[in-house]
């Protein structure tokens, strides 16, 4: 089993890296290097956010939590699947017309405030960390269960080749990696699945373990479970990583079909975990392994022996190739906001950002205790709903929103998030709101968000009306030639045609920021 | 420099962001603002079905006894996000030409 699993993972890091460090072509500018030169293919992004999407808490803690929590588990992939047509209704074709190329950089175009910005981009170094730590404790035990690796085996084989593709071609070769190895996710899954399910029901079928618990939820669970679905959802359609893809499409109407591509990808591969957890339910007992184990073990309790042997080792890469596709991501998506937010977006500030992420995410890795990926992904999820989806809708579409606003929605609805996740890890109980602290925190921080905005009319933007049109006119009309970053010394090319279009008359260039 | 103070009438304008603004044709920003009304419409009416399909998932699986009904509503589900993502890009589409 040992030399299958180190086979498979030595093949898709031989493919990772032939996908993102031998590229055909080396970054040349900026934009290239943080937004693959915002020239990404429809299908080839849309493969990319799945991958991006389909992490290790998609493909083996659901799975994992399915076997041992029941059908419950089911509405997890629903919940994070629905709130990609959230994100497509309400904020991927303004965000994308809006020109910057972070959410910290929207924040400070739409808003004028430097301030907040640095504060956005702590929220999604954040973000990124929480995810960053839960692949790597998902592939500690990996490594520590098929391999019998220390913990520190599956860190390094993560963070290694996820360090070195984002360093050699930033959002381009990560890019690449991302789609490439969706393709093989879903290839062996896919495989896997059909043959261990042939295998149950051909051979010679013992008595399953427990093949029951699939009964419908008790009606007081009905609202937890709506909650949970949408935490999903409003989490799926703030996370940094996710819209930071949105920004590499062409335009904005290429955006919108980046995400109805990854709508269909995700929808063929989210049917997989629940195969998976159905079986793992039938065959493998809860105690065997936790639950990111139960997948990886399926094959050698299912059909022991030289085919469990390799079926093992085909999970494995497929595993493996989850961590690393969303690592990669990961880092990119966090690396060019921290690096635009402290120095002048280039090239070695980007590199250092990303070296600079990988270590504290490794230091918060080795601080943790490994426990289910799920739940560290799901307050991820929370932080995002809490924070970045009030500040994206109502930025979007809501003209009399102002810095102070959003700041304090942050402070709101960020910190109710925090203190009740740590309450609900200390053991306190406050029902639906340490169960999910998004029921609490998303109405609170959109609350918040608008409140504060409606007492500090002062501080609504001059060019707020300004803003708006541009990220609401079609693309013909808007800028189709790339980018603009607020920072006075962005390399990126401004176009300010369409308001000149628009209004009739020339329009200032922007003055450089303080 | 005069020590003496005055009192300000009116606060300084909130610091922008990247665009001096023009005074705007009062036409076409009637038909930006009505385009950002439809759009936003449009988009709300998406989001309302994507709530009402998650709100009623749950009761759908009320009488789910076996794990075949659950792998049904879970493809239902995705199905359904599918035809309403493609549905919005089109209505989306429409509006902008």
């Amino acid at each position: 089993m040992t030399v299958a699993t180190w086979a498979g993972i030595g093949s898709v890091l031989v493919l990772a890296l032939l996908l993102g460090v031998v590229r055909p072509r080396r970054p040349t500018g900026v934009e290239q290097f943080y937004l693959a030169a915002r020239a990404v293919p429809t299908w080839r992004n849309g493969a990319a956010i799945s991958s991006e999407s389909t992490s290790a808490a998609t493909c083996l803690g659901v799975a994992g939590l399915i076997a041992t929590h029941g059908p419950q588990m089911f509405w997890y992939p629903i919940g994070a699947a629905a709130g990609f047509v959230v994100l497509l209704a309400l904020v991927v074709a303004p965000l994308r017309r809006s020109g910057t190329f972070t959410v910290p950089d929207f924040a400070q175009w739409r808003l004028g405030s430097p301030a907040l910005r640095r504060v956005t981009t702590c929220l999604v170094l954040a973000v990124g960390v929480v995810y960053l730590v839960a692949q790597f404790h998902a592939a500690a035990v990996m490594v520590g269960l098929l391999m019998g690796l220390p913990a520190w085996g599956g860190w390094a084989l993560v963070a290694g080749p996820a360090v070195v593709v984002a360093l050699a071609g930033g959002m381009g070769s990560v890019t690449r990696v991302q789609s490439g190895q969706f393709w093989l996710k879903f290839v062996l899954f896919a495989g896997c699945a059909v043959v261990l399910w042939c295998t149950w029901w051909i051979a010679p079928r013992p008595r399953p373990y427990r093949f029951t618990g699939f009964v419908a939820p008790d009606d007081p669970a009905l609202p937890g479970i709506v909650t949970i679905l949408l935490a999903c959802a409003l989490g799926t359609m703030g996370l940094p990583q996710v819209v930071a893809r949105v920004y590499t499409a062409p335009h904005g109407r290429a955006a919108r079909r980046s995400i109805v591509a990854a709508q269909v990808l995700l929808g063929g591969f989210l049917l997989l975990p629940p195969l998976y957890g159905i079986l793992g339910r039938a065959h493998v007992p809860p105690e065997a392994a936790g639950a990111d184990g139960i997948v990886l073990l399926l094959p050698s309790v299912m059909a022991p022996g030289p085919v469990g042997d390799v079926l093992t080792g085909l999970l494995a890469a497929a595993a493996f190739a989850a961590f690393l596709a969303t690592s990669c991501g990961v880092l990119a998506a966090v690396a060019g906001a921290v690096s635009s937010c402290v120095a002048a977006p280039g090239v070695g500030s980007f590199r250092a950002a990303v070296g600079g992420v990988t270590v504290l995410a490794l230091l918060v890795t080795a601080a943790t205790s490994p426990g289910s990926s799920v739940v560290l992904v799901l307050v991820g999820f929370s932080l995002s709903a809490a924070t970045f989806c009030p500040l994206l809708v109502l930025g979007i579409w809501w003209r009399r929103l102002t810095d102070v606003g959003v700041a304090a929605g942050f402070v709101a609805g960020g910190g109710a998030t925090v203190l009740l996740v740590g309450a609900g890890a200390v053991g306190l109980n406050a029902g639906l709101a340490t169960a999910c602290p998004v029921a609490v925190a998303v109405p609170l921080s959109f609350a918040v968000m608008v409140v504060i905005s409606l007492v500090t009319p002062g501080r609504v933007p001059g060019d707020a009306e300004v803003s708006l049109v541009r990220m609401h006119q079609p693309d013909d009309r808007s800028s189709l030639r790339g980018g603009r970053s607020s920072l006075g010394h962005s390399p990126y090319v401004d176009d300010y045609r369409p308001l000149v279009e628009l209004w009739g008359k020339r329009v200032s260039r922007p003055r450089s920021r303080p | 420099m005069s020590g003496r103070r005055v009192a300000v009438e009116r606060r300084p304008p909130a610091l922008t962001c990247c665009f001096a603004v023009p005074d705007p044709d009062p036409v076409r920003q009637a038909a930006a603002t009505a385009l950002r009304r439809r759009q936003l419409r449009t988009g709300l009416a998406t989001t309302a079905l994507v709530a009402a399909t998650l709100a009623a998932l749950p009761a759908l699986t009320a009488g789910a006894t076996g794990p075949w009904t659950w792998l049904l509503v879970s493809a239902g589900a995705h199905l359904a996000w599918i035809v309403l993502a493609v549905a919005q890009v089109r209505r989306a589409e429409r509006l902008e030409r």
